[in-house]
């Protein structure tokens, strides 16, 4: 039949009718479809435009496979987008470009209106992609929010990104100062630090001193005091109130005639994590009477643990430089080796993630790297790494790298120099970095390799790659001829960290099936399979970008407690608290509260921190029950006992306003540094009677990087703070919904500043001030609603 | 050139330096302006720290804010470690550690290969003040030549508790399982492999008591007495009535009887240990009537003519099973109180003497049901209805009274004469008795539970369970202590695999004095 008018019409008739009858798999909507009239595409319905867009993706899959051209396909395609973006379809339109590869024509199909919901389901998709495609629809979004003028938006994608040039970029696009300024809390939260003063993000001269203030985090601690002011929590709590020992059955306390030193220790912690970041306790700062006849809380802990005692200082003055420091300076002329050492990490603490203009924490700690005492030199090593943790100082550089290269000194400093290095060059992949760490690694000898330390180092090193993906290649090849009792464990390290996050199906399948290993092991081989604890922590690490991978990883999880070997098993309670951190759902305490009884020790230990991280900072009633019954159930191991109350203390961090997860605004970033700190100590639990409950136990203080206020508060246009009504609730998930869905379920309405929880969402309950940032978490700058009429009613 | 100097949260403002001088003048300035002297002084540009005698690489810029550190009078606020040094609990030998706080409980007892039948025995036994204190003060009498084996186990217990008392670690008894084994060679029977074989507990206890029973006294001269008879003897008589002749006979018993048996026969059946009791009690026996001149069928009973301040309860749970060849275990369920009321076992006589001190105890009950806080009492409104309310409570009051035991108390009602004139038959140990009966109410108060787990007396696992001076349970499990609450000791009562109790011992509740 020759080529006319009717001919085409009959193409359109089969066509449409195809769509129905066809055999699957016959594509003969589409074949008629191009045989047919060029016409309007949406005049036969929507359902008929799906079922194309369905087939041209096939279609096209299979056309490229045998190199076939496929413009005609295009065509229709550019027929289809527009047609779906303009009939609230976004996520269709969406994905029939990525199916057909062709990303970037979908900015120009972009307005004001569907504009959030296309990148939400942009950003959203991307965690389920194949690893180039998902940075390529992040740039997508990134683009498209940057065109729409919404700044936060792009930074927050370009975050996720974690690309610096894009960071700065995106940045120095927004000229709104106030915006700037909301801007500038984001970078603050996500640790990120931005030169104001040179360079394409350069800020005006009169705007300078408040954006510094806002991007070095410098009145954190003035906030967090004003918030813990609004809730009155002001007051300081002491171990007791923690422990509650009068609600333990059957175990009235009785005074203790001696004092315990890990008892003790314990109480230190407690003491640091409950009254963290408020300034003052009834512990450690008290004031000993004029004689000296009391006995300082300090010199009560024994030898390493006065270093915990003292550093438990800088827990307490955390974020408060100006009056953190002034009290720390007496402890800096002690003779007192630990107690010095302490002082130093404490100095560390003081300034994680505050930035101040003068760097007091180098100034003061950096002669003390080289002390002649090791004990000394880690405090100094350990300081210098949290206050400039995400910093990139170049000086720490200079300082630590000797220390990593030395074949002379003690692996201990070496892997504690390449964890402060790794924190404070987190994911930079910054090149002598690793060439030290690697160099470290390929000289020390076999059996200093198979210390807790090494492992370390390699820690270290996983943290310059994090999150940075294929870029870990080389370094991983590099891994692979390492001293066998080291190279399997650091191939884990850095194959996890650098797609932590990413939920990248393919590395989780390999780990599971490291995991799976049943290796036979004798005394002196236990190398053998000290990489299945990475592996099992990486698949918690991977999937716990989004939900549903997360929920898979916990049945995974819940497979090799059945199936695995011990070396396999002592890591899933840490999986799982990697999974929900600062968020005690009933399921995984459950498990956890299951395992915190398990006849091996080391699940046991594992499962009691782990319990501690999934509710730091909440006051979970439940799980603080569940520990005050293991504190009666553990009460003659002094070691379990003193992680059930270091878990008691985690739980009431900060007294219920401090959070450890490394997720913030909505769960949108990953911090990185958070992220570090967080698996510093997990890390820790691998070789937990080296660590936590040996001589390492201040290793505990790296949490200090990830502890942030879990808060709302609302500012005016001067940065002071303004109570205004709000919504709480449970975040609902309203990717690829039409229209505008609520983005919250069972809320109620309270005042802020407020606190909120992993999994809950706010809004502003009025409609006097317009919030700069999309998304109300942290801290929000409001603007007033020029369009607000007040009412009477 | 001037700079802003920031110190804590002060800040002094436009501080002239001299670039040209070292900078110990700059620091000698701040020294009058803030008191801290410069050897104090730590004074911060950037990262970096200013020396005393050079700039070195600080650069300073007019109208520069430096940072400054120090306190004003750093000697006495410096961290100095305290005079005298702080002795941590893990510092001491092990034995003196007491980390779980248990010591004040007592002290466990190692087992020593299929022992724990003996500790359970020891750890009962010790539960007892008065036993604990006749035993450490037990000494060999000068010139009995110490062959006397029943003299030799008291030494060796009272040595043992003495040890116990001092002691917060486990001890060994090892003197007094050698003396108990040569005195009873059935407790030294070897089962295969060589092993020393588990024992009956109560087997244990009857043995020890009645080594004891011989040796050991109380008091001097006229009023001395044999102590375990005056902590724990019954005094029973056996009542005879005749079913055709109405007769009734009255006779004492020889002997005191210091362990009260429960038994669980089948039929009736027995589900308490008042039951139990009551089956034990019975003594049917045929008889000469004199009123009908033969032999007939006295239905008969034993009664409490007398009670001791401890009152020894054994569940008999062990049978000789023939074909078996074992001592078997009724693990049926029998529950007993935590408050033992042995009122209706008592000869009239005795409950007629009881009822002054129980009424004491009841109406102090009364009272402070009455007084409790809260009580509308003087409310002209309702005082009708309060009033009933009043007796109402007191009447459950009294009810539950006839179940429960009281409490002790202080206080200060004025009172009958508590102890009557006693009436026992006999004439020997008056005086221990009326000691004895002073306040005595019949009722008595679980103190220390021995149980047992498994299928066979000759088998499975001993633990004693005692009430401490406190009120706190405690579980004695050979060497480990164990704290327990109310509710665990109610659970061992039978019905199921876990321990339970075939041995109680409960001590007398008395009225409180005038």
């Amino acid at each position: 039949m020759p080529a006319g008018d009717n001919g085409r019409s009959l193409a359109d008739v089969i066509s449409i009718m195809a769509s129905t009858c066809a055999a699957p798999g016959d594509r003969e909507t589409l074949k008629y479809r191009l045989l047919g009239s060029p016409g309007e595409i949406g005049d036969w319905g929507h359902e008929y435009v799906r079922n194309l867009a369905g087939e041209i993706s096939s279609e096209h899959h299979e056309r490229q496979a045998e190199g076939k051209p496929v413009d005609d396909l295009l065509g229709l395609a550019g027929q289809i987008v527009p047609y779906h973006m303009t009939h609230n379809a976004e996520p269709e339109a969406v994905d029939l470009l990525i199916e057909v590869d062709r990303l970037e024509l979908l900015s120009q199909y972009v307005d004001a209106g569907n504009c959030r919901r296309t990148c939400l389901y942009l950003t959203s998709c991307s965690s389920y992609l194949p690893e180039p495609d998902d940075m390529a629809v992040l740039r997508t979004a990134h683009a498209i929010y940057l065109k729409m003028g919404l700044h936060h938006d792009a930074l927050r994608v370009a975050l996720w990104i974690n690309e610096k040039e894009l960071i700065d970029s995106t940045f120095a696009a927004c000229k709104d100062p106030l915006e700037k300024k909301q801007l500038g809390y984001l970078l603050a939260r996500q640790g990120v630090v931005m030169d104001l003063e040179n360079g394409i993000t350069i800020v005006s001269e009169e705007e300078l001193p408040a954006m510094q203030d806002i991007v070095s985090n410098a009145r954190l601690s003035e906030h967090f005091l004003e918030l813990a002011r609004d809730l009155d929590v002001m007051e300081p709590k002491v171990p007791e109130d923690v422990y509650k020992m009068h609600l333990v059955d059957g175990r009235a306390p009785s005074g203790r005639a001696m004092d315990s030193a890990y008892q003790n220790l314990a109480s230190t912690f407690v003491n640091a994590f409950v009254n963290a970041g408020f300034g003052q306790d009834k512990l450690i700062t008290a004031p000993a009477d004029g004689d000296g006849n009391q006995v300082q809380w300090i010199f009560k802990n024994k030898d390493h643990g006065k270093t915990s005692a003292a550093a438990s200082l800088g827990m307490i003055m955390m974020w408060d430089v100006e009056g953190g420091l002034t009290h720390l300076d007496r402890y800096l002329y002690t003779t007192d080796h630990h107690v010095k050492a302490g002082a130093l990490l404490a100095i560390g603490m003081v300034n994680c993630g505050v930035h101040n203009e003068h760097d007091p924490a180098y100034a003061l700690i950096f002669e003390d790297v080289n002390h002649d005492e090791p004990t000394v030199q880690i405090g100094a090593i350990m300081g210098l790494g949290l206050a400039y943790a995400g910093t990139c100082k170049e000086e720490i550089e200079e300082l630590l790298v000797p220390l990593v290269m030395d074949p002379n000194i003690s692996i201990e400093l070496a892997g504690f120099a390449a964890v402060s290095l790794g924190l404070v060059f987190t994911s930079t992949c910054h090149q002598e970095c690793i060439e030290a760490i690697l160099q470290a690694l390929m000289t020390r000898p076999a059996q200093q390799l198979s210390t807790p330390f090494a492992k370390m180092l390699c820690l270290g090193l996983g943290f310059l790659f994090l999150r940075k993906q294929e870029v870990v290649e080389a370094t991983l090849e590099i891994a692979k001829t390492l001293n066998e009792v080291i190279s399997k464990y650091c191939q884990v390290v850095l194959d996890t960290m650098a797609y932590a996050g990413t939920g990248n199906v393919l590395k989780v399948q390999e780990l599971l099936a490291l995991c799976g290993e049943h290796i036979e092991t004798t005394s002196n081989s236990g190398w053998k399979v000290a990489h299945q604890g990475p592996a099992v922590l990486g698949v918690a690490l991977l999937a716990m970008a989004e939900d549903l991978g997360g929920r898979m990883a916990h049945r995974a999880l819940e497979h090799l407690l059945q199936y695995a070997e011990p070396s396999v098993r002592s890591a899933v309670p840490l999986a799982i608290a990697m999974l929900n951190v600062s968020n005690p759902d009933i399921y995984p305490t459950d498990i956890l509260s299951r395992l915190s009884h398990d006849s091996d020790g080391e699940v046991a230990k594992c499962a009691i921190v782990a319990l501690g991280i999934i509710g730091a900072g909440t006051n979970n009633a439940r799980l603080a029950g569940i520990l005050r019954n293991l504190s009666s159930y553990y009460y003659k191991d002094q070691k379990m006992l003193f992680l059930v109350r270091v878990a008691q203390g985690l739980v009431y961090m900060g007294k219920g306003l401090i959070s450890v997860s490394p997720y913030h605004t909505d769960r949108q970033l990953l911090s990185g540094v958070s992220l570090a700190g967080l698996l510093c100590v997990l890390y820790a639990c691998f070789d937990i009677k080296e660590t936590l409950t040996g001589k390492h136990h201040y290793i505990l203080y790296y949490l200090v990087t990830a502890m942030k206020p879990r808060y709302l508060m609302t500012l005016d246009e001067a940065g002071k703070m303004l109570p205004v009504p709000a919504r709480v609730g449970t975040a609902v998930d309203v990717v690829a919904q039409a229209g505008r869905p609520k983005t919250i379920t069972g809320f109620q309405t309270h005042t802020t500043p407020v606190l909120l929880a992993v999994g809950e969402r706010a809004e502003l309950a009025t409609e006097k001030y317009i919030p700069l940032s999309p998304i109300l978490e942290g801290l929000v700058i409001l603007k007033r609603n020029p369009e607000y009429v007040e009412s009477n009613e | 050139m001037r700079v802003d100097v920031k110190w804590g949260r002060e800040k002094l403002e436009g501080v002239e330096v001299d670039l040209s001088q070292p900078p110990l003048v700059f620091k000698t300035q701040l020294y009058t302006l803030t008191d801290v002297p410069p050897e104090n002084q730590r004074v911060m540009v950037k990262g970096k720290m200013v020396k005393d005698d050079c700039w070195g690489p600080v650069k300073l810029k007019d109208g520069q804010t430096v940072l400054m550190m120090g306190s004003v009078d750093a000697d006495r606020a410096r961290i100095a470690p305290p005079k005298e040094k702080v002795v941590f609990v893990e510092d001491l030998p092990e034995d003196q550690q007491d980390l779980d706080n248990m010591g004040q409980y007592g002290a466990g007892l190692t087992n020593m290969g299929n022992t724990c039948y003996m500790n359970s025995t020891l750890q009962c036994l010790y539960s007892v003040p008065e036993l604990r204190t006749g035993l450490t003060a037990f000494r060999e009498a000068p010139g009995a030549g110490g062959i006397n084996p029943g003299r030799q186990l008291a030494l060796a217990a009272g040595q043992l508790f003495g040890e116990l008392d001092a002691s917060s670690t486990p001890v060994v008894p090892m003197r007094f399982l050698m003396t108990l084994r040569s005195m009873f060679p059935r407790f030294a029977e070897v089962g295969e492999g060589g092993a020393y074989k588990q024992q009956d507990a109560e087997e244990c206890m009857s043995q020890v008591m009645q080594t004891f029973r011989g040796v050991l006294k109380v008091g001097e001269g006229v009023n001395r007495s044999d102590l375990i008879d005056t902590l724990f003897g019954f005094r029973l008589v056996t009542k005879l009535k005749c079913a055709e002749s109405e007769e009734e006979i009255v006779v004492p018993n020889r002997d005191m009887e210091i362990i009260l048996k429960c038994n669980i026969p089948v039929d009736p059946p027995v589900n308490h240990l008042h039951e139990g009791l009551e089956q034990a009690m019975k003594a049917d026996r045929e008889q000469m009537s004199e009123k009908l001149g033969r032999n007939v069928l006295f239905q008969g009973s034993f009664q409490l003519a007398e009670l001791p301040p401890y009152a020894m309860v054994q569940v008999v749970r062990f049978f000789y099973k023939t074909g078996a060849n074992v001592k078997a275990k009724i693990l049926k369920k029998v529950s007993y109180p935590l408050n033992l009321d042995l009122f209706n076992f008592c000869t009239e006589a005795l409950q007629e003497q009881l009822k002054g001190p129980r009424a004491r105890v009841q109406e102090e009950r009364n009272k402070a049901a009455g007084g409790a806080p809260g009580e509308p009492k003087k409310e002209p409104g309702d005082a009708s209805t309060s009033d009933a309310k009043m007796e109402e409570a007191k009447v459950e009051e009294t009810k539950r009274e006839a179940v429960d035991a009281p409490e002790g108390g202080d206080t200060d009602t004025p009172m009958a004469e508590a102890a009557g004139p006693s009436a026992p038959s006999s004439n020997h140990a008056v005086r221990a008795t009326e000691q004895n009966a002073n306040g005595m109410t019949g009722t008595y108060e679980l103190q220390a539970v021995v149980t047992h787990k498994g299928r066979s007396a000759d088998s499975g696992h001993y633990e004693t369970w005692v009430k401490k001076h406190d009120g706190q349970w405690v579980e004695f499990d050979d060497d480990t202590l164990t704290m327990r609450k109310e509710e665990d000791i109610t659970k061992l009562n039978g019905g199921g695999d876990w321990h339970m109790a075939i041995l109680l011992v409960y001590k007398a509740q008395r009225a409180p004095e005038n």
